[in-house]
């Protein structure tokens, strides 16, 4: 198909070369026609050769293979297929077992690209892009045990196409060519009448010479078309004649009654413009007013509406153009007030007022309320008035519509302002009032100034009643102030000045008076206000007498006081202080607050601390503060620091100084006697640690004495002589030993003799080592004790880490003898074993002081069952032990004495032991607390430490 | 508990060995064609005899259940006597019972495709010989043997083989 532009140039060709083009495409398309079917049918009859060469080829390799797959040999399949590598058209065979995983292949091209091995697919041959691809089953014993692929290449197939395209081509150029030299020649036949009756037909049209006549050469259907030609000039001459004639005329009567339309036209045309000009001004006008107007006919039906009016009404203006206003009241009724009575009043009284018009020509004016689109209520200011024609006759009635709303609205807010002005002015307690100056009937007194001035408010018009309640002291004063204000130097002044009562008394009261000069007018107003202020006075007086009293207090006490307000400075201060700081007077009253802490700073021993403490509470008004400042020189103060508040806002700080140089040295003094009879107490107590163990070494001793003794009379009492009586009676029969021990009697009885003797000093030897072994070991004894005395003589003071059972063991062990030798049987009832950090000396001084007294406590009860309880118990990091006794008990009264200095119940007691015991524990970090119920019902004593390290504060 | 794994390996390793053997045995029968007076009809089962303690019997029966080579089923066969060995079509001389081969040699001419596993049975005339190397399963043809008694091998058994002898 040719494209349309194609086909329009083809259009205009000439008529030759149309012939020619035409039967050189036919003639070429027919061509391609028939090389087109039989290249179609020439390449499929090769595709299916090609496919069946390759088809016998897949079959073969698959037999060849067959008993490599079925042996597993990839090997032998692969020197199979390389045998492909005969046949370049083959590109890739592989040979893929029963499972479909290929087991062999051969890529023909392995060397440049890899061949993309498909997987199996189904027996049967594929064309691709690229490539014939042939599956087969390789059957072996009528049993498939796997497939070959064959795969060639389709280049023999892409060249066999180009060849026949190539040879197509040049096979349509040869005869195109031919087809056109053919035409060429053979078209003039036809085309050449027709074109020289074209040149004629041109001739005619160009030269418009009708004369001129086409020449026939031919009698077929061109011949025929030349005569009709001829025939049709002919006749074109003769009707062109005619016209000519009828033209001329015509043409002459055109042109006049074309120039009086122009004329007529202009004239129309001016008039409509200025029109127009006055109707669009109109228009504008009565548009751009914020005022409705409207306009209706003499039946009271709109003829105009404009666009206000419209919003207004919230309907359009074609709404309103031919109705009566009964009419549009349904409309209407959406504008104004809400309900359906309203509306058809509203349309009512829109009625009467137009027959009203109409009948009287009178104008009406009235106010009226609508809502606008926010629902908010305007008001309306509403004229109505007649509209006459040229003639004067009444032809229908108009309206405007002023909205007054804004009026309106300020008209009520101004009743409102004054409304509030006048409550304020009644109401306030301030005395007010106004006049134009020289009019005292203008003059307006509120109440209060009334109550001040205790003229009454309804004589306030007589100025000078004012006057005349005004002291007469004060009187000249004001006098003097209001002839300068009159005279016009100043525009106010103030004063406070007393009125007087008609009892006798007055009262005090701030007056202040301005005036204001109108400049348009020249008139002056006088605007006063009067303040009671004889509260003031009075509480001023008080205040004046309570200060004095103050100050008196101040300067009578013993302490120095300083108040500094929450900048620090100096407000108050009392003799008493400048005394105590050396801080000289002058100073203080010249309020130089930075000069006064530099001096007192000056004094301390510690200027920094100080420094930080009084910047620290100036940064917390609200913190009280108690602490002592020592000076270089050895005094102390007190100090004591508390907010000054007014009504519980701190608003300064108050400072106590009190001297305690000479109490405190009182109590250093006492601090030291008390050390010194500690160190008495703790010597005593050493002193009875040291009599325990001498007791117990005498003890000792005792048994080592009787042992002793013992040891002499076995040795005195020895056998050992009768060994002598025999050697001596052997003796005697020294010469006939043999006769004497055969034939003597005594002589028979020696070896019998001898048994029972050596049986008697083997039992002595014995006797005597063992006294001796116990011997020994009271020695050994004595030398424990004297061992462990010494290793608790040692320096004491310094806090170790120990056991606690083990210290309780070491305490019971040094009184061991005194239980015993007492019989009082001892209960270890250790429920925690934990560790401390102490001073063991201090520790055990209080442990044996503890038993030794429980034990006297058993003792004196007399009892057989003399028992003692030590209990070791820890809880919360403290630890407990107890000492506990069924022995006298304490009665209650004497519980809170116990360890009192000197209290004692025992006949030789010292009565500091508990007293030093407790004194020791708390210099332990702990406690010591007894407890009893009562006499001859046991005592517990309970000495209690920190678990954790408690290092000896002496 | 590691020599017990050990040992189970092996077992696993001499089982897989004789299954690959077992299919080979199987394989055969399709490239090797008897004399046709060694079968009654055209459908009669063809006979894989074994002989020796082997588990390649086992391997084998499970095999050829249900399979046809050419129309035939297959069956195995334990023979006893050097009578039961002639019946057969392959036999199967495993490993240590290479004189059962020089018993049915001595019995006359037999029709029988003999396959065994040794050195020794080559040596006595064995057709097919199994040999292992690189853990791979391979044979080797007698040709001249199976010639001699009517049996053909096709060329493409023959290919494969490892060694050829003529």
């Amino acid at each position: 198909m040719m494209p349309r532009s194609a086909m329009r140039h083809f259009r205009e060709f000439p008529i030759r070369r149309k012939l020619t083009l035409i039967t050189v495409a036919i003639s070429g398309v027919a061509l391609l026609l028939a090389c087109g079917v039989f290249a179609w049918q020439e390449q499929a009859n090769f595709r299916r050769t090609m496919a069946r060469d390759l088809g016998v080829l897949a079959n073969i390799f698959a037999d060849n293979v067959a008993s490599g797959l079925a042996f597993n040999d990839p090997a032998s399949m692969e020197q199979t297929l390389r045998t492909l590598a005969a046949n370049p058209r083959i590109t890739g065979a592989c040979v893929y077992d029963s499972g479909g995983t290929i087991v062999a292949r051969y890529d023909r091209d392995a060397a440049r690209t890899r061949f993309a091995f498909p997987g199996r697919e189904p027996d049967g041959q594929r064309f691709l892009n690229d490539r014939l691809e042939t599956f087969r089953t390789v059957m072996l014993a009528g049993e498939p045990i796997g497939a070959i692929l064959v795969a060639s290449d389709l280049s023999e197939l892409h060249e066999r196409a180009w060849r026949y395209l190539t040879n197509v081509g040049m096979l349509l150029v040869g005869c195109s060519l031919a087809a056109w030299l053919l035409a060429w020649r053979l078209q003039k036949i036809i085309s050449g009448p027709i074109v020289r009756l074209a040149e004629t037909a041109a001739l005619v049209a160009v030269g418009r010479n009708y004369a001129v006549r086409a020449v026939k050469t031919t009698h077929d259907e061109v011949g025929a078309l030349i005569d009709g030609f001829n025939e049709m000039l002919t006749q074109i001459q003769v009707r062109d004649a005619e016209l000519e004639a009828a033209r001329d005329q015509l043409e002459r009567r055109v042109e006049e009654r074309t120039r009086e339309l122009e004329r007529e036209n202009a004239d129309r045309r001016r008039a409509e413009s200025a029109l127009r000009e006055s109707q669009a001004l109109y228009h504008s006008l009565v548009e751009q007013m914020s005022a409705g107007v409207f306009c209706k006919d003499r039946e009271g039906r709109y003829i105009f509406v404009n666009s206000w009016f419209s919003r207004l009404t919230r309907t359009p203006v074609e709404q309103f153009i031919g109705r009566t206003g009964a009419e549009t009241a349904e409309i209407q009724r959406r504008g104004r007030a809400t309900d359906e009575a309203e509306a058809s009043q509203f349309a009512a009284d829109a009625a009467r007022d137009h027959d009203l018009i109409m009948r009287t020509g009178q104008r009406l004016e009235s106010q009226e309320r609508y809502f606008d689109p926010e629902g908010r209520v305007i008001h309306l200011h509403v004229v109505k008035s007649p509209v006459f024609d040229p003639d004067g006759t009444i032809v229908g009635s108009q309206g405007v519509l002023l909205d007054i709303t804004e009026l309106k609205r300020a008209q009520d807010e101004a009743a409102r302002e004054h409304a509030r002005f006048k409550f304020i002015f009644d109401a306030v307690p301030v005395g007010l009032t106004w006049m134009k100056v020289g009019a005292p009937d203008t003059r307006i007194v509120n109440a209060a100034f009334a109550h001040i001035t205790g003229v009454p408010l309804e004589r306030c018009r007589e100025l000078e009643l004012f006057r005349a309640a005004t002291h007469p002291e004060d009187q000249a004063r004001q006098d003097m102030l209001h002839a300068r204000l009159s005279a016009g130097e100043t525009d106010h002044y103030e004063c406070e000045k007393r009125y007087l009562r008609p009892d006798g008394s007055y009262c005090w009261a701030a007056l202040s008076v301005r005036v204001f000069r109108d400049v348009e007018d020249g008139s002056i107003e006088e605007i006063a206000t009067l303040v009671d202020i004889d509260e003031r006075r009075r509480s001023e007086a008080k205040l004046a007498h309570s200060l004095s009293v103050l100050h008196a207090t101040l300067e009578s006490t013993v302490d120095g006081i300083l108040v500094a307000d929450l900048h620090g400075r100096v407000t108050v201060f009392n003799r008493k202080f400048a005394e105590m700081w050396r801080v000289p007077l002058a100073v203080l009253e010249e309020g130089n607050d930075e000069k006064v802490l530099a001096i007192g700073t000056a004094q301390l021993k510690n200027p920094p601390a100080f420094f930080e403490k009084v910047k620290h509470l100036y940064a917390q008004p609200d913190a009280e503060s108690f602490d002592v400042l020592e000076f270089a020189d050895g005094r102390m103060f007190e100090r004591y620091s508390q907010p000054q508040r007014i009504d519980g806002v701190s608003v300064g700080r108050v400072w106590c100084f009190r001297d305690i140089t000479e109490r405190r040295r009182a109590e250093a003094e006492l601090e030291l006697t008390h050390r010194q009879l500690l160190l008495a107490s703790r010597q005593a107590g050493m002193a009875e640690v040291a009599t325990g163990v001498l007791h117990n070494v005498g003890n000792v001793l005792n048994s080592v004495n009787v042992s002793t003794i013992l040891i002499a009379d076995l040795v005195r009492l020895s056998k050992i002589d009768r060994v002598a009586k025999l050697r001596d009676l052997l003796a005697q029969h020294r010469h006939a030993l043999g006769a004497f021990f055969d034939s003597d009697p005594r002589g028979k009885q020696v070896i019998g003799y001898l048994e029972t003797l050596a049986g008697h000093l083997e039992n002595e030897r014995n006797d005597t080592l063992r006294e001796i072994e116990s011997l020994r070991k009271n020695v050994e004894h004595i030398k424990d004790i004297v061992a462990m005395q010494q290793s608790y003589a040692k320096v004491s003071g310094v806090a170790e880490k120990i056991a606690v059972a083990d210290l309780v063991e070491d305490a019971i062990r040094m009184n061991a003898g005194a239980l015993t030798r007492h019989d009082i049987s001892l209960v270890r009832d250790y429920r925690a074993r934990p560790t401390v950090t102490v001073d063991k000396h201090k520790v055990l001084q209080i442990l044996v002081n503890l038993i030794r007294n429980a034990k006297y406590a058993c003792d004196e009860a007399g009892r057989i069952d003399k028992q003692m309880i030590v209990r070791v118990a820890a809880e919360n990091s403290r630890v407990r032990i107890s000492v506990v006794d069924n022995g006298v008990g304490i009665p209650e009264a004497n519980l809170a004495r116990i360890f009192q200095h000197g209290f004692t119940t025992r006949k030789h007691g010292h009565g500091f032991g508990l007293h030093s015991g407790a004194l020791a524990a708390k210099e332990l970090g702990g406690a010591l607390t007894a407890h009893s119920d009562g006499p001859g019902r046991g005592a517990t004593f309970t000495l209690e430490l920190g678990i954790e390290s408690h290092t000896s504060t002496s | 508990l590691a020599a017990l794994a050990g040992s189970g390996s092996l077992h696993a390793e001499i089982s897989r060995e004789y299954q690959l053997k077992a299919a080979f045995l199987f394989n055969f029968t399709k490239f090797v064609e008897w004399p046709a007076r060694r079968f009654a009809d055209e459908r009669s089962p063809i006979l894989i005899g074994v002989v020796g303690e082997n588990p390649i019997g086992a391997a084998l029966a499970d095999l050829v259940t249900g399979r046809l080579v050419n129309g035939r089923p297959i069956a195995v066969a334990y023979p006893k006597n050097t009578g039961e060995m002639q019946r057969v079509h392959l036999l199967f001389v495993a490993r240590g019972e290479e004189d059962r081969l020089t018993e049915l040699q001595s019995s006359g001419t037999t029709v029988v495709l003999t396959v065994g596993e040794s050195d020794r049975f080559a040596e006595l005339g064995g057709m097919i010989n199994f040999v292992v190397a690189d853990e791979k399963v391979r044979f080797e043809v007698n040709l001249a043997t199976a010639e001699k008694h009517g049996i053909k091998i096709s060329a493409q058994l023959v290919k494969l083989a490892a060694r050829v002898r003529r």
